[in-house]
């Protein structure tokens, strides 16, 4: 067994999955989290749903915290934060509940923290050698505030909207205080970098969703842009919140 | 005094009326019934001190009383919306931070439960 194995053995790992009306996705999503991150604690955020996954959280066996309505993404990322930092966790795995991130990834984004390389990992999907295929504006959009992030934070980010990262115990504490509610992707690591949290990106392998459809796919769509566009001009106004 | 007047200063008397009818029954709180009983009581005595208004459609140089009168009402609602949007905001930052406490000490609570169970059954 290698060292970094004994330390994850020694180390609490959380994944949380944020989910909101999922209850198509979600127990496939567990069980195939379940079979890549076996000494992980698994916890599913219940975003208020209003279909069924609160009973399919519950029949998956895994702990369930129940929002009683619904937060937004931001929202129930953070309680998984806050969540986390209740119970001690050392390392805090986040992926979507919709099946979209491969699994066979989580290790991979858990050892990069475990070995110091980052406070914050995100799996890229554009690091990976077959880029992802989603709708042309969403590209245009994810591309185009990756290119904002990078330059405020003057390194290169290429998936500033990835919901597969992993964080250490550092950036869960700075989240639980300070993580944007509504649409977090590019402010939540301007914040940390800001707060001198270190943020590396690791290829993942995305795939599409197969039941259900996205939050983003919603008309809010065309409102989030320009959303998070005054909330980065209006970050980069505040005091800066330094952690270490 | 003119009849538009005499309509604008039974208003602030109904106003200040309906207000602390509000404030007695609790669906007011203190900060807002003194916000909108101050609003009611410039109405009254804006309604019949007439001289008053007068000195203050001669200081901006208003051509109409009337005009001052709805220039300052539309300035107060602009002022008012800001106000509410304000706590609304703070009300929503709370609201999210109570939702999610609460989720965990729930789910926490029942982890604490299921233990005792486990322990009570061995």
């Amino acid at each position: 067994m290698d060292l970094l194995a004994m330390e994850l053995m020694k180390t609490k790992v959380l994944v949380i999955i944020p989910a909101y009306n999922e209850q198509e996705n979600l127990a496939t999503t567990i069980d195939e989290v379940r079979s890549k991150a076996l000494s992980a604690d698994l916890l599913i955020v219940n975003d208020g749903s209003r279909d069924e996954t609160a009973i399919v959280a519950e029949k998956t066996g895994v702990n369930a915290v129940n929002l009683p309505f619904n937060l937004g993404i931001g929202g129930a990322v953070q309680t998984g934060f806050k969540y986390a930092l209740h119970n001690g966790y050392n390392v805090v795995v986040q992926v979507d509940a919709d099946g979209q991130h491969d699994a066979a990834y989580l290790r991979k984004l858990i050892d990069s923290v475990l070995e110091g390389k980052a406070d914050i990992v995100i799996g890229s999907r554009y690091l990976y050698d077959e880029p992802p295929k989603m709708p042309f504006f969403r590209n245009l959009g994810i591309r185009y505030f990756s290119w904002l992030t990078s330059k405020i934070i003057r390194q290169k980010i290429t998936d500033c909207s990835s919901g597969f990262r992993a964080l250490n115990r550092e950036a869960v504490r700075f989240f639980s205080e300070n993580y944007p509610v509504d649409f977090p992707d590019a402010e939540a690591l301007i914040l940390a970098h800001r707060a001198g949290l270190k943020i590396a990106e690791l290829p993942v392998r995305f795939r599409n969703r197969v039941n259900g459809k996205s939050s983003l796919s919603s008309p809010r769509f065309l409102y989030y842009p320009i959303k998070e566009m005054l909330s980065i001009l209006t970050l980069l106004t505040k005091r800066r919140e330094p952690t270490r | 005094m003119s009849r538009a007047l005499e309509i604008a200063a039974i208003t602030g008397v109904v106003l200040i009326v309906w207000v602390l009818y509000l404030y007695r029954k609790g669906r007011l709180k203190e900060d807002h019934a003194l916000l909108w009983l101050f609003v009611s009581a410039v109405v009254v005595v804006l309604s019949t001190w007439t001289d008053l208004l007068l000195a203050i459609n001669w200081l901006v140089g208003a051509e109409k009383v009337s005009d001052v009168v709805l220039a300052a009402f539309v300035a107060f609602l602009l002022v008012i919306g800001i106000y509410y949007s304000v706590k609304i905001s703070e009300l929503t930052e709370q609201n999210r931070q109570i939702a999610q406490e609460l989720a965990i000490i729930k789910t926490n609570g029942m982890k604490i439960e299921d233990k005792k169970q486990d322990s009570n059954n061995k």
